[in-house]
């Protein structure tokens, strides 16, 4: 009894039909979860608002994240289930055409027509061959009184491309989840950091980041380009690998141009100023001296460098300095003059010197110096190892090529067969094929028009 | 907007507008005047159509695939342009050359809401794999497109066909079919090229967002258009109504994304 349930649910599991019902299960449920905002990104007072407006919706969006589906086991099962069906169905349609040979495709014959007509006598089918032929049938027999011809072998090889290409997609995707590795570093010119974990952030797959030899990785000669409203126009930076000291790899990196190493792909993502800065309080010692990373946008931006003793520096820097109404702001985003307004708050949160100071100049305020002496770019980059991408790209081409064959190369049939009667010859023709039967019936009587034309 | 570019998307619209009259007239009175109309009016607007991108291309110096109106643009033309191939190609569709006009100017003047500024690619959009992307996107949007407007004129001919008792216009639902396969096959190139793009760009070729996820839930609904019409053998009114519900998954991935974040907006004020 257990034995004929179990088979009764393998038979439904490897239906078509069941399928196409996990496809659309998986459409409805993503398209429920597309439809609510990510939570995430609201402020909590709104998902409040949202929860007393639709619980439903806050339900939704909090248990139904097109991420979170996507990465939950029952989801993983989905496309191996579909791998399996389609491993399947491929090899039955293998077999089946290794069985046929030469023969007509079974599926040739799904929708069926049929023509008579008259042509004039003597009539040797050698005309309606040479037609068949020109149409691109291949004749799987003939005789004096008959021809049968078949077209549509590339059709199978494209259902064949396209079943493939599935699965490379489907296996791309579950390589992509289990070998998958981001993270993110930021370097500013002239340092060196290690290639390694501990110097990304936003890491996601820690585990399966596995750099064969240890490395550092540089940047040098950052150069960006800027339009005449002085927005970004483009980017680039001179990264390098190196090892003890020796450079191993070089290359210009810019958006869009990766730097690739030992299979990761190193993408220059964002940018910003580094301006190199000295700070010392009123006793001389020095409290700073490095590089501040600082964000490009808006200019003027805070940022808030902590220093040892508790105390901090708060800066904000302008690129293309210029006071508007007695207010700083910068004209452009390009470092055409670049200031660097500071405060100094010492750690009870007291102000202890506020001022500002320009690139290669120094400023003393109550006894408090912070020098500027150069201003450097600092990148941000993705480091990604993903090896499920190209078997992802390779099926979704391979499926497309063999899907748009699949339907060009329709399988069809034609079995043509006459006999005299009177003066003239009867001719019949029983046509089949897989797909788009109305098409092909007017492709058919295409044919027949030419036959008869070359019969008068 | 250059004053040239103006002149010839002007001078498109409005004989798109001429050629959507004049195709009425043929279909309400037969007149074989508004038939010539048509067939001098429609190929000019789509060659001003083409005349525009291609200055607007000149101007910007990037394929137009841009913004809104840049996108509305190079997409009311795939649409024009695989509608007067099928047409061409098989005159049976003709009669849904109003919808198809219609279509066209309603996304024309969707993206004409948006300004039209003339500006050049920024860095991460300079890449070979955006224009690859966004061609494919268009020719995907048009073919399923285009199939919806097939399916409904199926469906116009299916039911006075039932009336009358005679055929249902069964090539109809066979250019569907075609048109379906191939969208289909250029959404699958659009989500790989897009895929390569992000991944080079991001570091990470899939990320869930609302777009991603829209694009991945049409193809999805296509794939089950493509299964249920090629393997299961749907074919007649049940696929013509398939065809016409799963274009509104497309439209949600083109042009819905930003209403359903105005919906949110709305229920959050």
């Amino acid at each position: 009894m257990i034995g004929v349930r179990a088979r009764k649910a393998l038979f439904v599991l490897a239906s078509r039909r069941f399928a196409v019902l996990t496809m659309v299960t998986m459409a409805g449920v993503l398209s429920l979860s597309a439809l609510v905002p990510d939570l995430d990104t609201l402020e909590p007072s709104r998902v409040d608002d949202l929860l007393r407006a639709s619980p439903l919706l806050v339900w939704i969006g909090r248990h139904l994240r097109p991420r979170d589906i996507v990465g939950s086991p029952l989801f993983l099962l989905l496309p191996l289930y579909l791998c399996a069906g389609i491993g399947y169905s491929l090899l039955q349609r293998v077999r089946a055409e290794r069985k046929r040979g030469r023969g007509p495709s079974p599926g040739a014959d799904r929708f069926r027509t049929e023509r008579r007509f008259q042509v004039a006598a003597p009539f040797d089918g050698i005309s309606l061959e040479r037609q068949l032929r020109r149409e691109g049938y291949e004749v799987i027999s003939s005789g004096p009184d008959h021809v049968d011809a078949a077209r549509g072998r590339r059709g199978f090889w494209g259902s064949i491309a396209f079943h493939v290409g599935l699965i490379l997609i489907l296996i791309g995707v579950i390589a992509s989840i289990w070998t998958r590795f981001g993270g993110e570093v930021m370097l500013a010119e002239g340092f060196r950091i290690p290639f390694a974990v501990r110097s990304m952030f936003n890491v996601s797959g820690k585990s399966r980041f596995t750099a064969r030899v240890p490395s550092e990785i540089a940047i040098r000669d950052f150069t960006a380009e800027y339009s005449p409203a002085g927005t970004p126009s483009d980017y680039a930076v001179i990264l390098s690998v190196q090892r003890g000291g020796d450079v191993v790899k070089e290359q210009q990196v810019r958006v869009n141009q990766a730097f690739w190493w030992d299979s990761y792909q190193i993408t220059l993502h964002r940018y910003g100023f580094a301006p190199a800065l000295t700070a010392s309080g009123p006793d001389g010692r020095v409290r700073l001296d490095g590089v501040a990373m600082l964000q490009l946008l808006p200019p003027g931006r805070e940022d808030a460098l902590r220093l040892e003793d508790g105390s901090r520096i708060v800066v904000r820097l302008y690129p293309d300095f210029v006071r508007i109404r007695g207010e700083p702001a910068s004209r452009t985003l390009a470092p055409v003059r670049p200031v660097l307004l500071f405060r100094w708050v010492d750690e009870k949160g007291r102000e202890v010197a506020a001022g500002s100071v320009e690139r290669g100049a120094r400023t003393a305020i109550n006894g408090y110096t912070v020098a500027f002496p150069s201003l450097r770019y600092w990148g941000g980059f993705i480091v990604a190892r993903d090896l499920g991408l190209w078997l992802f790209v390779v099926g979704s081409l391979l499926g497309s090529i063999g899907l748009a064959f699949r339907i060009v190369f329709p399988d069809q049939l034609i079995r043509t067969s006459w006999q005299p009667g009177g003066g003239a010859v009867e001719v019949r023709i029983r046509a089949g094929t897989r797909f788009f039967p109305a098409l092909h019936e007017e492709q058919l009587d295409r044919l027949v028009s030419r036959v008869r034309m070359e019969g008068r | 907007m250059k004053p040239l570019e103006g002149a010839f998307l002007w001078g498109s619209i409005a004989l798109y507008v001429a050629t959507f009259v004049a195709s009425m007239l043929s279909s309400l009175f037969r007149s074989p005047r508004a038939r010539t109309a048509v067939a001098w009016c429609w190929p000019a607007a789509l060659g001003l159509h083409l005349a525009a991108g291609l200055t607007r291309w000149t101007a910007t110096g990037h394929a137009p695939v841009m913004y809104a109106y840049e996108n509305s643009l190079s997409g009311s033309f795939f649409v024009g342009l695989i509608f007067f191939f099928v047409a061409r190609r098989w005159a049976q569709a003709l009669r849904a050359l109003p919808v198809a006009v219609a279509a066209v100017l309603l996304i024309l003047g969707n993206g004409l809401m948006s300004p039209a500024r003339l500006s050049p690619l920024e860095p991460p959009f300079r890449s070979a794999w955006l224009v690859v992307h966004v061609l494919f996107a268009w020719v995907a949007f048009g073919s399923f497109l285009v199939a919806s407007v097939i399916a409904g004129l199926y469906l116009r001919g299916e039911r006075r066909a039932r009336l009358e008792g005679s055929a249902a216009p069964a090539i109809l639902d066979d250019i569907c079919g075609r048109l379906i396969t191939l969208g289909f096959a250029g959404d699958t190139v659009m989500i790989a090229s897009g895929a390569i793009w992000a991944h080079g760009l991001w570091g990470r070729y899939w990320a869930w967002d609302p777009v991603e996820t829209w694009s991945f839930i049409t193809w999805l609904i296509y794939g089950v258009n493509i299964h249920l019409r090629f393997t299961l053998g749907w074919k007649g009114r049940k696929a013509a109504l398939l065809a016409l519900f799963s274009v509104i998954t497309v439209v949600v991935t083109f042009f819905g994304i930003g209403v359903v974040s105005e919906v949110h907006t709305q229920l959050l004020r």
